[in-house]
């Protein structure tokens, strides 16, 4: 007990360095406060319990946890000397220093180590170094002591204790160690490295120490008032011990090391080394991997040493571990997590700080996510099988501190053969909340992109030749409707559209409003140009050539270029092309040889035409031509694209990237828009063309409508496809999508005059939305199939363990134990397994969807969305994990009643 | 028979008859006999005249194809299964050969575990527990699990647990069957004291002679009859 007490000291002013670290630092001092009451609270509480309830049994793995915490104040240096705290104490343990002098030690290295920071704080330059230097001496003496006291520490408990739950605590705490750091820069990287890394390490360690200690006045509280804890109704306490029941028997290796033992002679031989070797080498892993981790980070030169000699350590106490008779596959997993882990993080940081990326930067989280995870696994199957392993006692003669670590086989364990459904359940749930979160990703994004585009009410005119009668108005009183953000009116047509180099496909073809809100939406997803340029076609023939501005403006030639245009197109002058073949095509723009368009235009066009070619010599464009050209855009009815000196300007038209691309086109190309239902001639009805210019391109991540979708004004639609007067169409936006029916039905009464009808995007999107719907119900019930095949598993095995366990039925009745009870015993045990792959299963569900969201899984081109979209759906996920439960709670019901139904007399005979 | 002694349990023309292959495989063909409490009654015979079965019948444990078990004058066959369970909870006590401990749960677990099932308070249950295990002599074994025990320590724990209900009469099948003369004897001794202090009443199938003899009636079966019932004063 004293020891114990001085190690909790010795921590306390261990977790107090590190808050002592912490105000030191500007950007933690808001987690000082919160801090400093955990830690002194844990540290308090670990000491009252653990000298009130004097079990150390839960004393041991709150102080480890509550000291790994404090390793994880996300400072490098405070980290490396965490880290060589446990290596100097590797040394110093065997000088076995006294109590006193080591809490002597301690208390001198620590006020040395507050001043090593203090001074270089306050006064930097040369005295730095010199403190630097006595900082480490130190703090490594003060390592020796504390990690002297910790190793005793764990070497007490482990002797006292269930030794195999030591060990499963130990291998924790390299999780808490290198995740930890994982989860600050990786899985979490939505705050970016830095300051708020650095506050969100720290809240990581804070909410461990919180709920540490709330666990801690739980405990104490219920040893205070004598509650017991764990189930005290027999049912659940036979579940229980069912569960975690195994037996084991001694391997072909265990009996040769039983007659190896009594060959070698009492004394210091390999068993006495072989657990205080392991305690060491994973406490030293634990803080090595996370002072590589950090040093990696800031590599300087002094602690890229002290990461050599941490590798250096480490591959010398896994070879320790190798030879001291432990598990290899503990060792296999731990080296390989450790080297995995450290490279992954170093090939992240080196990408991150200087952009340089030597192997591709998507190994670093497999490498480093991977064996976490088999680690993770591990210590998974160790926590759920920690208590189960215990063997059955050895022969006296054998010590008992080997026995954990001998190999041994699992034969007839209950936890162990249900564990199998449970992995079972678990890949099922997993499964399931993966594809159902990327499907509804998809089809959120979909959904997305499809709103962004389209109308969210659309009114349409029943009788498209009559159209709307006062759309205008109509269109401006809607627009007051509550829960309506714009109502702006449109009209529709198709046409094709040609290039010199193609012809696309049908395009719909939408004539706008120029009022402002009908170009709010487009105006988000333009890629290339502006609607600055669909107002004032004008400016576009020069558009690629307005770099040189501030030269014309020297040379007094700035008449044509409004201020407030050259402001809002700055950004967007270094890439006017889009796509790969735009990009190509940059220094001179494909023109379009002249149609058989209206044949002015053609020849201004040749004009036009002509600027390209100036490119090269930027100050010399032909202003002039263009001077006038703003007074006029403004003009609505008329014909608004003549210049000033009566020149032709192009009618503008805004088409998707896609359309663009096919086109060979971008901004500021000429195209053809082909009208099939054109004038009619001596031959008939001749389709009509017309010449456009590109203003804008628009990228809605939809290919239909970027392939599919072009704007243009309503008078030049109008005009071009014989639409005298009729708008037929009003695109109301919603505030809030989910509301279309509601707003529809207050709509309503604003347009009972005219005949139209009003269709939600729901509505006009069923097909997709209902299929994509469909998907996912056929996903989920094909993927339902898992978990009940794992039911199965669970049924298969709850029999397997009622055949073999007949006695202990038997024995239950005999006792007096209804068969109603013992059905509940299996059933219990049944929805356990169930309940535990289900919870599994959800947190690797959500943590895959997690990083597939932060890491983004690049997709092929084909998909037209960039990386996988993940959208979970808490709800779904409650779903899953319900329908899952249920699954397995009908599965384990009728075990049960198998078991309820085993004769009493045959059970008795059963001599297991 | 002393007539202050009141009759426990009573055995009226028990017959039970297995379906095997189609054949009839009578065991129990007529039994007879009354236990008083606090008698010490053995069973004795050769291997397959149905002493187990008689056993496993007159504790609940089996269906008699004809007949009546009665406990204090109550018909234990009348009663529903829930009810029946919690009456052998309550009023009987079992001793098996192979002990039956769970081997999941420690001793002081195993004993209690009756209690528990009888819904009795769980630190009252630890209490009764761990004075019986003392009483037993295995004070230091309480956190022993039964594997780490003796076989002459498991089947204290085993007879610790038939007690812990406080019942009347105890059944006890072969207890010291798979034990060696020394650790019978002390089983032996426990039994006796058990009788003694509580007037508890046991039934107990041996073949050990050195325990019949000390019994206070020795019943003797022979092709499924009681062949003899005889009285021994000590």
């Amino acid at each position: 007990m004293r020891y114990l007490t001085a190690g909790l000291i010795a921590l306390y002013l261990l977790s107090a360095g590190g808050i002592a670290t912490a105000l030191l630092e500007p950007e933690l001092s808001l987690w000082i406060p919160y801090l400093l009451v955990a830690k002194i609270a844990v540290i308090l509480l670990a000491l009252g319990s653990g000298i009130l309830v004097a079990r150390p049994r839960w004393t041991v793995p709150i102080l480890g946890l509550a000291a790994a915490s404090t390793m994880a104040v996300p400072y490098p240096l405070y980290t490396a000397v965490v880290a060589a705290t446990f290596l100097g104490g590797f040394l110093l343990w065997r000088t076995a220093l006294s109590r006193r002098a080591a809490l002597a030690l301690v208390i001198a290295c620590y006020s040395c180590s507050i001043l090593a920071v203090l001074l270089p704080r306050l006064d930097p330059g040369m005295r730095f170094n010199v403190m630097m230097v006595l900082f480490i001496v130190a703090f490594i003496l003060f390592a020796g002591v504390v990690a002297s006291l910790f190793t005793w520490l764990f070497i007490k408990v482990f002797e006292a204790l269930d030794r195999s739950f030591a060990y499963s605590f130990l291998y924790l705490l390299p999780l808490l160690g290198a995740p930890s750091y994982l989860l600050a820069r990786g899985i979490l990287p939505l705050i970016p490295p830095g300051e708020g890394a650095i506050q969100l390490y720290t809240a990581l360690g804070l909410a461990l120490d919180v709920v540490l200690a709330i666990g801690l006045v739980l405990l104490l509280t219920a040893r205070i008032l004598g509650v017991r804890l764990g189930p005290r109704h027999f049912v659940p306490l036979v579940a229980w011990k069912l569960l975690r029941s195994q037996r084991v028997v001694p391997t072909a290796k265990t009996r040769r090391l039983l007659r190896l033992r009594e060959l070698v002679p009492q004394g210091r031989t390999i068993r006495h080394w072989a657990p205080w070797l392991e305690i060491i080498l994973v406490v030293s892993l634990a803080s090595l991997t996370s002072v590589v981790a950090s040093t990696l980070v800031t590599s300087t030169s002094w602690l890229t040493l002290v990461r050599s000699a941490a590798f250096a350590t480490a591959a010398g106490l896994l070879m320790a571990r190798f030879l001291s008779t432990l598990g290899r596959w503990h060792l296999v997993t731990l080296g390989a997590s450790f080297a995995l882990g450290v490279y992954s993080w170093h090939l992240i940081d080196r990408a991150t700080i200087s952009g340089e990326t030597g192997v591709p930067l998507w190994l670093a989280p497999v490498l480093g996510v991977v064996p976490l995870l088999l680690l993770l696994a591990q210590s998974a199957v160790r926590l759920v099988l920690w208590r189960l392993q215990r063997l059955e006692r050895l022969p006296a003669r054998l010590d008992p501190r080997l026995a954990p670590s001998l190999e041994t086989r699992i034969k007839e364990g209950v936890g162990a053969s249900i564990f199998v459904s449970v992995v079972g359940v678990a890949i099922g749930v997993w499964a399931l909340i993966v594809v159902l979160s990327v499907m509804g990703g998809f089809s959120g994004e979909m959904q997305d992109r499809i709103v962004r585009t389209k109308d969210h009410l659309m009114v349409k005119a029943k009788d498209r030749d009559a159209g709307i009668p006062g759309a205008l108005e109509v269109a401006h009183s809607l627009a007051s409707v509550e829960g309506i953000v714009s109502a702006s009116v449109y009209i529709e047509a198709e046409a094709m559209m040609s290039s010199s180099s193609n012809i696309s496909a049908t395009v719909t073809v939408r004539g706008i409003d120029r009022a402002p809100a009908s170009l709010t939406f487009l105006e988000e997803s333009l890629v290339a140009g502006s609607t600055q340029l669909f107002r004032h076609p004008e400016n576009l023939v020069s558009y690629p050539h307005l770099t040189p501005l501030p030269y014309l403006e020297e040379s007094g030639a700035s008449l044509w270029a409004p201020t407030e245009l050259s402001d809002e197109n700055a950004g967007l002058m270094p890439m006017p092309m889009v796509g790969e073949s735009g990009r190509e095509r940059l220094p001179g723009f494909p023109e379009l040889a002249a149609d058989e368009g209206d044949g002015t235009a053609a020849a201004a066009d040749q004009d036009e035409e002509n600027l390209p070619e100036l490119a090269g010599a930027p100050g010399l464009i032909a202003m002039p031509t263009f001077g006038a050209a703003p007074e006029t855009a403004d003009a609505e009815d008329s014909r608004p694209y003549l210049g000033g000196s009566g020149q032709h300007v192009l009618p503008p038209i805004i088409i998707g990237q896609e359309l663009a691309r096919s086109l060979g086109g971008g901004v500021g190309s000429r195209i053809t828009v082909i009208s099939p239902d054109g004038d009619v001639g001596p031959m008939g009805v001749q389709p009509k063309a017309r010449a456009f210019r590109i203003a804008a391109v628009f990228s809605t991540g939809m290919y239909e409508y970027d392939l599919k979708l072009a704007y243009m004004y309503l008078p030049d639609a109008r005009r071009f496809f014989n639409l005298s007067t009729a708008i037929d169409h009003i695109d109301v936006r919603l505030a809030d999508l989910h509301r279309a029916d509601e707003v529809r039905t207050l709509m309503l009464p604003l347009l009972e005059k005219s005949k139209v009808e009003v269709m939600t995007w729901q509505e006009m999107n069923r097909n997709l939305f209902s299929a994509l719907k469909l998907e996912r119900v056929v996903m989920f019930i094909v993927l339902g199939f898992i978990i009940l095949i794992a039911s199965f598993n669970i049924i298969a095995s709850l029999i397997i363990i009622i055949r073999k366990r007949l006695a202990a039925i038997a024995i239950l009745r005999t006792l007096g134990a209804s068969s109603g009870e013992v059905t509940r015993i299996f059933f219990m045990l049944g929805s356990a397994a169930g309940l535990f792959g289900i919870a599994s299963g959800v947190l690797m569900g959500l943590s895959s969807c997690g990083i597939i969201e932060h890491l983004g899984l690049t997709l092929p081109r084909e998909y037209y969305i960039r990386s996988l979209p993940v959208a979970v759906d808490g709800w779904q996920v409650t779903q899953i994990a319900l329908a899952a439960f249920l699954i397995t709670a009908l599965a384990a019901r009728y075990p049960g009643r198998l078991a309820a139904r085993v004769e009493l007399v045959e059970g008795l005979k059963d001599e297991r | 028979m002393n007539d202050d002694r009141k009759p426990v349990l009573e055995i009226q023309d028990l017959h039970k008859t297995y379906y095997h292959m189609g054949k009839d495989v009578s065991i129990l063909r007529g039994v007879n006999f009354t236990v008083n409490s606090g008698d010490l009654v053995s069973i004795v015979g050769k291997s397959g005249v149905g002493k187990s079965t008689l056993l496993h019948v007159a504790g609940t444990l089996d269906k008699p194809t004809s007949g009546r078990v009665l406990y204090e004058g109550q018909d234990v066959f009348a009663m529903s299964e829930k009810e029946l369970a919690s009456f052998r909870n309550a009023q009987l006590g079992f001793v098996f050969q192979f002990h039956h401990l769970l081997p999941e749960f420690t001793a002081l677990e195993n004993v209690m575990l009756p209690a528990l099932i009888g819904r009795i308070d769980f630190s009252l249950a630890r209490e009764r527990a761990e004075s019986l295990l003392l009483e037993v002599g295995l004070k230091e074994r309480l956190t022993h699990r039964p594997g780490e025990l003796s076989g002459g320590e498991q089947q204290r724990v085993a007879i610790a647990r038939s007690l812990v209900m406080e019942p009347r009469l105890i059944f006890a099948d072969e207890p010291t069957g798979n034990l060696d003369e020394r650790t019978s004897d002390g089983v032996h001794e426990l039994l006796f004291r058990l009788n003694t202090e509580r007037q508890l009443a046991f039934v107990i199938v041996t073949h050990s002679f050195a325990l019949a003899k000390r019994m206070t009636r020795h019943v003797v079966m022979r092709d499924g009859q009681m062949f003899t019932q005889s009285e021994v004063s000590d």
